[in-house]
């Protein structure tokens, strides 16, 4: 897509504007005016929808982030004194 | 380690020494799952602890090592958050979130830890990072004046068909994201391990660290935009600073 830059003049921003509201976009926090005059920009600016799809990758990426597992020894040890502290019921509630 | 016989108020993430819960008190309703849980590890289900250890322990490690310097030293940190966990149940209230109550615990923990090893001499040191108006993007990637002004002059090229699948299968880029994010500020790690890895609702984040949403959204973009160039550059071979 080609960027045409009397569209940025409609849609209120410049390239430079829109990383610092990039993270309001992509979690959908803007305000309805601001996140018009985002959408008028991106829908003429290739770079900007780069931009805004790196970032959004960047954020899926982390939720489903490698996690870091408990060493073995520390588990074991966080089980006994679990057990210790809050010996098993016999009748176990749901409700509290 | 010491075993852990002080309790921390829920205000700090503290159980107060009321056995029940209460309806939450801080904005965060304690949710049903919350509750439920709750329920099963005061019956001693030991399969709910593991659920309860499995479910944040990345987290808290990731967030201890923004105020310790070792990863050994982090470990200790988060045992010990589970240690004052384990004993402070029968306490917790519910007058906030259980994760909330951890990650408090965790943070009263982790400061002490840090400010005792003198490893990080101040935090007002990275306090001080949010004051600053600096942009995210580093600004010479835009052109600086002309009829262009304000377009990229470097502008992110597309990072075509990548996926979050596709790149956490590159160990590259897993490691270049893991180098940004140890490399953040405090002030910034928090944000981003608690929102975008821990997946905490916005509310729950500022809760924990004290700040407002604006706040807290300001941060979390430079968090990410930090990481975000950390791929760009081991994607594209782009150098750090153009």
């Amino acid at each position: 897509m080609k960027d045409y830059p009397s569209q940025w003049v409609a849609g209120g921003f410049t390239c430079r504007r829109i990383p610092a509201r990039a993270s309001d976009y992509i979690d959908g926090r803007l305000p309805l005016g601001a996140q018009v005059r985002v959408g008028l920009h991106l829908a003429s600016c290739l770079h900007c929808r780069n931009y805004l799809t790196q970032l959004a990758l960047v954020r899926d990426t982390l939720e489903q982030f490698p996690p870091i597992a408990i060493r073995p020894f520390d588990r074991l040890r966080l089980r006994r004194q679990f057990a210790r502290v809050h010996p098993q019921h016999p009748f176990h509630c749901d409700h509290v | 380690m010491n075993p852990v016989a002080t309790t921390y108020p829920e205000s700090l993430g503290h159980a107060s020494p009321v056995g029940g819960l209460a309806t939450a008190s801080t904005g965060i309703p304690l949710s049903q799952e919350d509750r439920s849980l709750i329920a099963r590890l005061r019956n001693g289900d030991e399969g709910a602890f593991d659920e309860l250890v499995n479910k944040h322990h990345s987290a808290l490690i990731r967030m201890a090592l923004g105020y310790v310097a070792a990863r050994e030293v982090a470990e200790e940190v988060v045992q010990d958050t589970w240690m004052a966990v384990i004993e402070g149940l029968p306490r917790f209230e519910g007058r906030s979130s259980l994760r909330t109550w951890i990650f408090g615990i965790l943070i009263h923990k982790a400061k002490d830890r840090g400010v005792r090893e003198k490893r990080h001499t101040t935090f007002s040191a990275f306090e001080s990072y949010d004051d600053d108006n600096d942009e995210a993007v580093d600004p010479s990637r835009f052109q600086p004046s002309g009829e262009w002004a304000g377009h990229w002059a470097f502008p992110p090229q597309p990072w075509d068909d990548q996926t979050p699948e596709k790149l956490l299968a590159n160990r590259q880029a897993v490691n270049a994201m893991n180098q940004a994010i140890d490399a953040l500020p405090k002030t910034l790690k928090d944000v981003l391990i608690l929102r975008d890895v821990e997946g905490a609702e916005v509310k729950e984040v500022c809760e924990i660290l004290k700040i407002t949403e604006t706040n807290l959204y300001v941060r979390l973009h430079r968090a990410r935009e930090r990481v975000r160039v950390a791929v760009e550059t081991c994607l594209e071979g782009r150098p750090a600073s153009l």
